[in-house]
């Protein structure tokens, strides 16, 4: 293939027999990048980020997904000028990226939006860089104990976690990597969590392809 | 626009595609190099979905603590 390609995901291998249409209906096909698979569809610009195209993007990633054990969804708007350049890019993370091919294998994502998380109180003797670093860092929810209480009740279903801090907003979310099948489960447990702790503010949306554990973040 | 395929446990749209949004433009694999440079041009577009997203997040966050 020459030309620009736009970037679906990454696999560990093409998926046998499957024909998907990408976000501009144009073919997917899979290319060998090393010891890696690249679903790319032939585009000569990266799609305008509007709702309808993130959610075509979406599409083909679930469909992808669901053809194969492991897929590692590329972020919208992934093009690469041609070949080799899409090669250059993937060659000094491949390691890295087949961990995370690994990671994910059988399993999606889920995502917990926890919010009213306040920033962290820096303290009266904190200095004015010590605030300020302390708003950038954010506040990790897993400090409050009615989230902590969910995410043990959790643990048992959770084969990594990953979280987005929050800041101004008071909105954190922690993803979840989960065994694929799992959500039912899981979502019964965040609605029994919620019913008992009038306290704990918490939406969970999902399944997902696991976006937040593509670039080999999460524990 | 259609139905988000992901769930929501209150069935709120909203919240799937806040999270929708989240996921394609701050998550996944990141194609850099000349891909980053190329793009520059529609990051600036990312930045203002972001910042709505932001908006709509603190208005949301608002609304239920009234």
């Amino acid at each position: 293939m020459t030309g620009p390609l736009y970037v679906y995901a990454i696999l560990e291998r093409a998926p046998r027999g499957v024909r998907v249409r990408g976000l501009a209906r144009e073919p997917v096909r899979f290319v060998r990048s090393g010891k890696l698979v690249v679903a790319v569809g032939r585009m000569e610009s990266a799609p305008a980020p509007e709702i309808a195209n993130l959610e075509r993007h979406d599409r083909v990633v679930r469909r992808l997904a669901a053809a194969a054990r492991a897929a590692l969804p590329a972020r919208f708007g992934s093009l690469a000028p041609d070949r080799a350049a899409l090669d250059d890019a993937l060659r000094p993370r491949a390691r890295s990226l087949a961990r995370a091919l690994a990671r994910v294998r059988g399993r999606e994502q889920m995502t917990l939006r926890f919010e009213g998380i306040e920033a962290p109180d820096a303290g009266l003797r904190a200095g004015p860089g010590t605030r300020h670093l302390q708003r950038r860092a954010g506040r990790d929810p897993r400090v409050l104990p009615e989230v902590r209480a969910l995410l043990d009740g959790l643990a048992p279903m959770v084969a990594a976690e990953a979280v987005d801090r929050a800041h101004e907003t008071g909105i954190a979310r922690v993803h979840h990597l989960i065994e694929r099948g799992d959500a039912p489960r899981y979502r019964r447990t965040v609605a029994r969590a919620r019913a008992a702790d009038p306290a704990l503010r918490v939406s969970c949306t999902g399944p997902w392809v696991p976006y937040g554990f593509a670039d080999g973040a999460g524990a | 626009m259609r139905k988000p395929l992901a769930r929501a446990d209150d069935r709120d749209d909203q919240l799937v595609l806040g999270d929708l949004i989240d996921h394609l433009l701050n998550k996944g694999v990141v194609i850099q190099g000349e891909v980053v440079l190329s793009l520059a041009g529609v990051d600036l577009v990312y930045l203002r979905l972001q910042a709505m997203l932001s908006a709509a997040d603190r208005a949301r966050g608002r609304k239920l603590r009234e």
